[in-house]
């Protein structure tokens, strides 16, 4: 039971007491998800840089915490670097990007010129793998869950791994290519 | 078969099924140990797939702590039977998700083993464990654990016990028939030669063999060697029956009594001889019932030397009265020689007596004999001696009856030779009268009264006589005996010469020869004759032995030593012939007392 308790005392109390919060773990997730994605032409920068970028989109909600957890981290060989960007536009080098709770207004305008990048868009707007995301993040039973538009990654080229399908609460947007 | 026989091939039986038996069990023991060594190789390189598998498939949820998704892929375990439990870890060895076989066990979460309890993976609960990180993108996600009974060891070490089971019934069966054959083949022999040697002891019967088996092996080689054996035997105790009889016929055909002895003194023997002088039975003279025939007064020394025999081994010798079955003693001599064994200790004694009453009765004749004979020479050199007086005084009675004038002093010379002839015959009768005690006796005027007799003798050789007399020299003896003694040497003396010998007589104080604090006095007579050659010089002493043979007897030395000894005396001869001055010297020594 105790082992189980690490998962179900609440976040929030947990931050107080040095564990991982909320954002913790989102950060961590967020690169986490690059190992289970397969990005067309291999799992570089569209600018060839030697690089794997993380992009926040909109109002910042990690402040430190993102640049401290995926530093030294790395995807394949790409070290992996954080980039914060104001609008869409500016999201062509990020392999993945989250798009923070400030965009939930105008969601459908900040994805848009996404919809063909090849990158894994991520967020934790309610709802976001119905509205055009691909990752939508939840808190569910104090956990942070998340779940899956495989059609909208699909579309924009990115391959997701069988492993990760398997630990989304739901898998939405099933194509019939999917294997 | 016989009994021997039996437990021979009950032992090879024993025998071989021991050693089959230990052979088998500890082949099947290493191959076991080997195949379940294999076997626990094999099924903890299953478990180690099974964990990888399980480690691969919890990898996203590990990373994206999932555990409802972990217990899902944990559930596919269900299709391993042998699986009980298997568990995914955190990185912090937290308990992630579980699997348990048996439902009820849910709520048993074990916790992580540490590496040093996973040596042999094998738990005491006796099921094997497997712990494997899970790694992923060069990093420990997490731990998969999965533990197994040994459900699939015990059903293999069931059919190994089956197999064993079954090799070693026919082992059984296989060595029983083994044993079969051998008995036949070893045992049988052995058996017979057992039973042959069992009747040899038993009929003391050394004629028995053993049956000779055809094949050259072991044990034929040995009933030949005992048969050979039995051969040996069988001759040898004939050989000793035989030589037993050989003895047994010799001392029977004795005419001495004989008997044996043990070493301890102890007579276990004597010869019939001995039974028919006795008189007495085998169990009367029995060990030490010989005592029983002997005269009571030397019995005591008897018994002193017999037992001085025995305890130093020396050979015993003793003259002593036996009692005849007619109650009358006679003298035996009696040897006894210890028979000695390889080890030079007294085994038994052998011993005869010898009856020397005969003997002692012939040497007392011929003392008696020898004694008159030297009285008849006696006589005849005493009729001589007054022979010349006599007619001395013939012719001197003659001439006085025909001159009256000087007829006084014809007569005083006729009277004086009558003197002569009296003293002569005092003399004479000085041989035969003789003391019944020892009185002392003056050796000096003794020989000189000797010398006196044989006067004529001596004057009609010309012979010198030469004497160192001392005065004084007494000895306790009988006079007459000693006078004899010295007439013998002085007699020999005289015949051994020609004209113009020299006779020569010393006496003086002296020890004996062998006993240096015994004094008394020595008499040496030594004449100048042609002297006695070496080799009978030694049997001059001896009866009936003489050089002089027409007119010997061939006892006067023999009688003179026997006068000597009787005095406790002794007496020696020292002789040398050839050219240069030869002669011979008799000693006597006379102890004073």
């Amino acid at each position: 039971m105790s082992a189980f308790g690490v998962f179900l005392v609440p976040l929030i109390a947990a931050a107080q007491q040095g564990k991982p919060t909320v954002y913790d773990v989102e950060a961590t997730y967020l690169y986490q998800f690059a190992k289970f994605v397969q990005w067309p032409g291999g799992n570089r920068s569209a600018d060839q840089s030697a690089s794997f970028t993380i992009c926040v989109l909109g109002r910042d909600p990690f402040g430190p915490i993102l640049d401290s957890t995926v530093k030294g981290e790395s995807v394949g060989n790409a070290p992996i670097t954080v980039k914060r960007i104001a609008s869409g536009e500016d999201v062509g080098a990020c392999q993945i990007v989250f798009i923070a709770a400030s965009e939930e207004n105008r969601l459908a305008r900040t994805l848009m010129p996404l919809a063909k990048l090849p990158t894994l868009t991520v967020s934790d707007i309610p709802n976001f793998a119905d509205h055009g995301g691909m990752i939508g993040l939840l808190l569910m039973d104090n956990r942070v869950r998340f779940e899956v538009n495989l059609s909208n990654a699909q579309s924009a080229g990115l391959m997701l791994s069988s492993q990760l399908l398997k630990v989304a609460i739901s898998v939405k947007g099933q194509p019939d290519s999917q294997k | 078969m016989l009994g021997i026989g039996n437990s021979i091939s009950k032992r090879l039986t024993a025998l071989n099924l021991a050693a089959g038996a230990i052979a088998l069990v500890l082949a099947s023991a290493s191959f076991f140990a080997y195949d379940l060594n294999a076997s626990k190789q094999a099924l903890l390189n299953d478990l180690s797939i099974q964990a990888e598998i399980v480690g691969l498939n919890c990898v996203t949820p590990l990373i994206f702590s999932d555990p409802n998704s972990a217990e899902m892929t944990l559930a596919a375990l269900r299709a391993s039977p042998h699986i009980t439990y298997s568990a995914v870890y955190t990185p912090s060895r937290q308990f992630f998700a579980g699997y348990w076989r048996e439902p009820e066990a849910r709520t048993r979460q074990l916790p992580l083993p540490a590496p040093a309890d996973l040596s042999n993976h094998l738990f005491r609960d006796s099921e094997f464990g497997v712990v494997q990180p899970i790694i992923f993108s060069g990093r420990t996600v997490g731990y998969a654990y999965v533990r197994s009974d040994t459900g699939a060891l015990a059903q293999q070490l069931h059919q190994y016990l089956i197999v064993l089971g079954v090799i070693l019934l026919a082992w059984l069966l296989a060595a029983i028939w083994i044993s079969k054959l051998s008995s036949r083949l070893i045992a049988a022999p052995i058996a017979n030669l057992a039973q042959t040697a069992r009747a040899v002891s038993r009929e003391r019967n050394y004629a028995l063999r053993a049956n000779l088996e055809r094949s050259p092996d072991e044990v034929t080689v040995l009933v030949k060697a005992f048969n050979d054996m039995l051969g040996e035997i069988e001759t040898r105790t004939a050989a000793i029956q035989q030589s037993e009889e050989q003895f047994r016929t010799l001392a029977d055909s004795l005419p001495q009594l004989a008997w044996i002895g043990d070493a301890d003194g102890y007579l276990t023997w004597y010869n019939r001889r001995w039974y028919e002088y006795t008189g007495k039975t085998s169990e009367e003279m029995l060990g030490w019932g010989w005592q029983s025939v002997h005269a009571p007064e030397t019995l005591e020394g008897v018994l002193r030397e017999w037992r001085e025999s025995l305890a130093t081994g020396r050979r015993f010798e003793m003259v002593f009265p036996l009692r005849g079955r007619d109650g009358e003693y006679r003298e035996f001599l009696t040897l006894a020689m210890p028979v000695r064994d390889a080890q030079g200790h007294v085994a038994r004694w052998f011993g005869t007596n010898t009856d020397i009453t005969t003997q002692r009765r012939s040497e007392e004749a011929l003392r008696q004999s020898e004694k008159l004979a030297a009285t008849g020479r006696l006589a005849a050199s005493i009729a001589h001696e007054i022979n010349n007086p006599l007619e001395a005084v013939t012719n001197l009675i003659y001439l006085a009856q025909r001159n009256a004038e000087a007829a006084p002093k014809y007569l005083e010379m006729a009277d004086q030779e009558l003197e002569r002839i009296a003293e002569i015959t005092r003399h004479t009768l000085g041989f035969f009268r003789d003391t019944s005690t020892r009185v002392p006796v003056n050796i000096s005027q003794l020989i000189e009264e000797v010398l006196r007799l044989y006067d004529r003798k001596i004057r009609f050789k010309t012979i010198v006589v030469k004497t160192r007399l001392p005065e004084h020299l007494e000895v306790q003896g009988f006079p007459g005996e000693l006078r004899q003694t010295f007439s013998n040497l002085v007699v020999n003396a005289i015949e051994a010469m020609d004209n113009n010998g020299v006779l020569s007589i010393k006496a003086s104080c002296a020890a004996d020869w062998s006993d240096s604090q015994r004094p008394g006095v020595r008499v040496t007579v030594l004449d100048t004759g042609s002297g006695i050659e070496q080799e009978r010089l030694a049997k001059i002493f001896e009866p009936f032995y003489t050089t002089k043979k027409d007119v010997g007897t061939g006892l006067g030395l023999w009688l003179t030593q026997g006068l000597v000894q009787k005095h406790g005396g002794s007496i020696r001869v020292r002789s040398r012939t050839g050219p240069l001055r030869p002669g011979t010297a008799f000693s006597v020594f006379l102890p004073f007392e």
